[in-house]
């Protein structure tokens, strides 16, 4: 393990309702690095981000360590409080409950009370950041949002945050041009200090972020890892390539 | 040796305008001999007598209520009624039990409230308060007194309103409270006079703690506005078992007329309240009703449209823990053209705990164009606890509008996951679920009721959520 490594993944499979999705993934994110894992609908994306953050849902056989610490057995919540932030791409409504007092409250637990103007200046400074409409603070959370508004809402919530590792699920989709390049500038700042994994199924987020690395994952395992020239090659090919070798193997 | 005792009166609270001591001794059951020594201790006209005595009459002859939660082991004929002396204390600190003093410390509350609030101290003194209070109200002609002074001070008003909105026949509790009612407010608002401020039973400054039997008369007068809170979410301990009170409300023409209540009885309390609004032309009557504590509550705050244009809106929650049968709801009668009502009913069940809603929206044949609207959750936490919804609906009127939606859900694993990975224990989680779940009713709290009501439930669930 390199000093600087955050996540560690060693044989990792995972399964949910007994079938099994990803079978022996292995993934190595050090700080300051992006990763986007990019795959087909239905690769297991989604299954590898909710294992790494601990949705009790998938059950999960190898490793998962985070900053040398084993973590695969620990609650969600344990994960999270180690530094593990997980933007969702259609995060659950929660009727009654204010975006603001949500990230109130996890900012608290986090790092214990905060005063309300420390508070209201950090969410005035990243709310400006990424060019966040403040009405949508005092809303209920995920209740009657358009799709891009949700984005922007678990945006703001991972950059209040202050992860350390950050998992981010089709930040693209939803999202226009404007909102997503403020966005993609936020998340290569992150990036400085902590590590990125996107999860994408297409490639136009990379015209703004520029992934240290991109893997292909199809149907429940990396099939190739490389650089951004990779990416490069599924806007030209798609996944076509990988699935007929799948499909011929 | 006397049988464990069911329930008793509480005397001390008789004994408001009297230094002398009376030394009553225990005597079994409800008797004619208790209802005229109350009114005779009262110095009360001949009239409060005879309604009383009738009123006893009618309570012994009436059935126990056949619908609603069990309160079968409410046995009548082994009450025994408590002789208490004015000026010394019976009860102590060392009386009340050990999970109120917890949740007093737990939620911070001062020493002297303390003791007030569990019933050990008779008032609180906020003196401060209510001076300013007083003057201010004084200068608007309005009157805000305890019920027993009302009856001396107001006669008149006093008889023209007594029992007008729930007569004593309403129902077996309401015909105890008629027989043995002490304590509890009176206010009158004069017409187009509205009250600047909410006005609070601890402003009055003889209030004794709530009563077990409680009475509340209000009256706004046309064209006033109004806002009532009673009560107070902490913990309220009584050792008597039994707390039956009958809040009546006018809300003459074009009047408006909100009572907040929050109720949390220690679980050893039967708390069977009868409460209803007559709203006049173009008048509005709310309740924003919260039931904490309790063994058990059957509660449906009513409001009857009389006038046209009146409309009325009841907003309950209910919070139903372990041993615990929480039975409300909310009646709406709709009596005049072009009224309206609206019912927004919230309930959490918890470790062992029962809630039901129970409403009545009748539309009566002069009801035309009438609407009524009915929102009822629940939420049920865990595999023990149990809700039940009934709505009775009855119109004749077909140009009505009545619309009755209800939905019974358990937390989704899904929000509490989400929760969870902001780095949110389950506990914490479920408390945020539960206060969003809430908040329709909490928001329309004073701030201060808002948090003391959402701690409270917080340490309610503690414990329970696991």
């Amino acid at each position: 393990m390199s000093p600087h490594s955050l996540l560690e993944i060693r044989d990792l499979y995972v399964s949910a309702k007994d079938k099994e999705i990803l079978h022996g993934v292995n993934l190595n994110v050090r700080q300051g690095e992006i990763h986007s894992i990019m795959g087909p609908n239905g690769s297991g994306k989604s299954t590898l981000s909710n294992a790494i953050i601990g949705n009790p849902t998938y059950t999960t056989k190898g490793r998962i360590l985070f900053k040398g610490r084993k973590i695969h057995l620990m609650n969600a919540d344990k994960r999270a409080s180690l530094g593990i932030f997980f933007a969702f791409q259609s995060p659950v409504a929660i009727p009654g409950v204010s975006l603001r007092s949500l990230i109130r409250a996890f900012l608290n637990e986090k790092r214990g009370k905060q005063s309300y103007e420390e508070f209201n200046r950090e969410l005035e400074s990243i709310t400006s950041l990424i060019g966040f409409n403040r009405e949508l603070l005092n809303k209920e959370l995920n209740v009657k949002l358009s799709g891009g508004e949700k984005k922007m809402s678990e945006m703001l919530q991972l950059l209040m945050f202050r992860p350390e590792l950050a998992i981010i699920d089709e930040i693209d989709s939803g999202l226009d041009i404007d909102a997503l390049k403020r966005v993609s500038r936020a998340i290569e700042l992150l990036s400085k200090k902590s590590g990125v994994i996107l999860i994408t199924h297409h490639t136009t987020l990379h015209k703004y972020i520029q992934p240290t690395q991109v893997h292909v994952l199809v149907n429940g395992a990396f099939v190739e890892s490389g650089g951004i020239e990779l990416a490069d090659k599924i806007e030209r090919e798609g996944y076509s390539a990988w699935l007929k070798k799948k499909n011929s193997g | 040796m006397v049988k464990e005792e069911k329930f008793r009166v509480d005397y001390s609270s008789y004994n408001f305008h009297n230094k002398r001591k009376y030394a009553f001794k225990e005597a079994p059951g409800i008797s004619e001999k208790v209802v005229r020594d109350i009114s005779k201790i009262k110095n009360e006209p001949e009239w409060m007598l005879d309604t009383r005595l009738k009123a006893l009459r009618i309570f012994q002859s009436m059935p126990l209520p056949k619908w609603g939660a069990d309160i079968s082991a409410l046995n009548f004929s082994e009450l025994i009624y408590y002789a208490r002396p004015t000026e010394k204390k019976v009860n102590s600190w060392d009386e009340v039990p050990d999970y109120i003093k917890e949740t007093f410390e737990r939620l911070g509350i001062p020493e002297a409230e303390r003791k007030f609030l569990s019933g050990v101290s008779a008032q609180y003194e906020s003196e401060t308060v209510y001076h300013k209070a007083k003057e201010e109200l004084d200068k608007l002609g309005i009157i805000f007194t305890d019920i027993d002074s009302a009856l001396t001070e107001y006669p008149e008003l006093f008889k023209k309103y007594f029992g007008r909105a729930i007569p004593m026949t309403d129902n077996k509790f309401s015909a105890l409270n008629t027989a043995f009612w002490s304590g509890g407010s009176f206010i009158y608002v004069p017409k187009g006079v509205n009250v600047p401020f909410p006005l609070q039973a601890y402003f009055r400054l003889n209030i004794a703690r709530i009563g077990q039997f409680e009475r509340t008369i209000i009256i706004a007068d046309k064209g006033s506005s109004l806002h009532y809170i009673e009560g107070c979410s902490a913990p309220i301990y009584n050792r008597a078992s039994l707390h039956s009170g009958v809040v009546e409300v006018f809300v003459l023409d074009d009047a408006k007329v909100r009572y907040t209540t929050i109720q949390n009885w220690s679980k050893n309390v039967y708390n069977l309240v009868t409460q209803r609004a007559i709203v006049h032309k173009n008048a509005r009557m709310e309740w924003v009703d919260g039931n904490i504590g309790s063994k058990t509550t059957m509660k449906y705050p009513s409001i009857v449209l009389l006038g046209e244009g009146a409309s009325g809106e009841v907003l309950s929650i209910s919070l139903a823990g372990r041993g615990q049968c929480q039975d409300a709801g909310a009646k709406a009668i709709h009596l005049a053209p072009n009224t309206s009502s609206r019912i927004i009913s919230k309930s959490v069940s918890l470790d062992g705990g029962r809630s039901t809603y129970r409403g009545l929206v009748r539309v009566s044949e002069r009801a035309r164009n009438a609407v009524s609207a009915a929102n009822c959750d629940a939420l049920i936490l865990d595999e023990d606890s149990s809700s039940d919804t009934i709505p009775y609906i009855e119109s004749q009127r077909e140009d009505s509008l009545v619309s009755h939606e209800a939905s019974v859900g358990k937390i989704s694993d899904e929000q509490l996951f989400y929760l969870k990975s902001r780095g949110l224990s389950e506990e914490k989680a479920t408390d945020i679920i539960v206060s969003g779940f809430l908040s329709p009713f909490t928001k329309e709290l004073p701030l201060e009721y808002a948090i003391e009501l959402n701690r409270l439930i917080r340490l309610e669930m503690k414990g329970a959520v696991g």
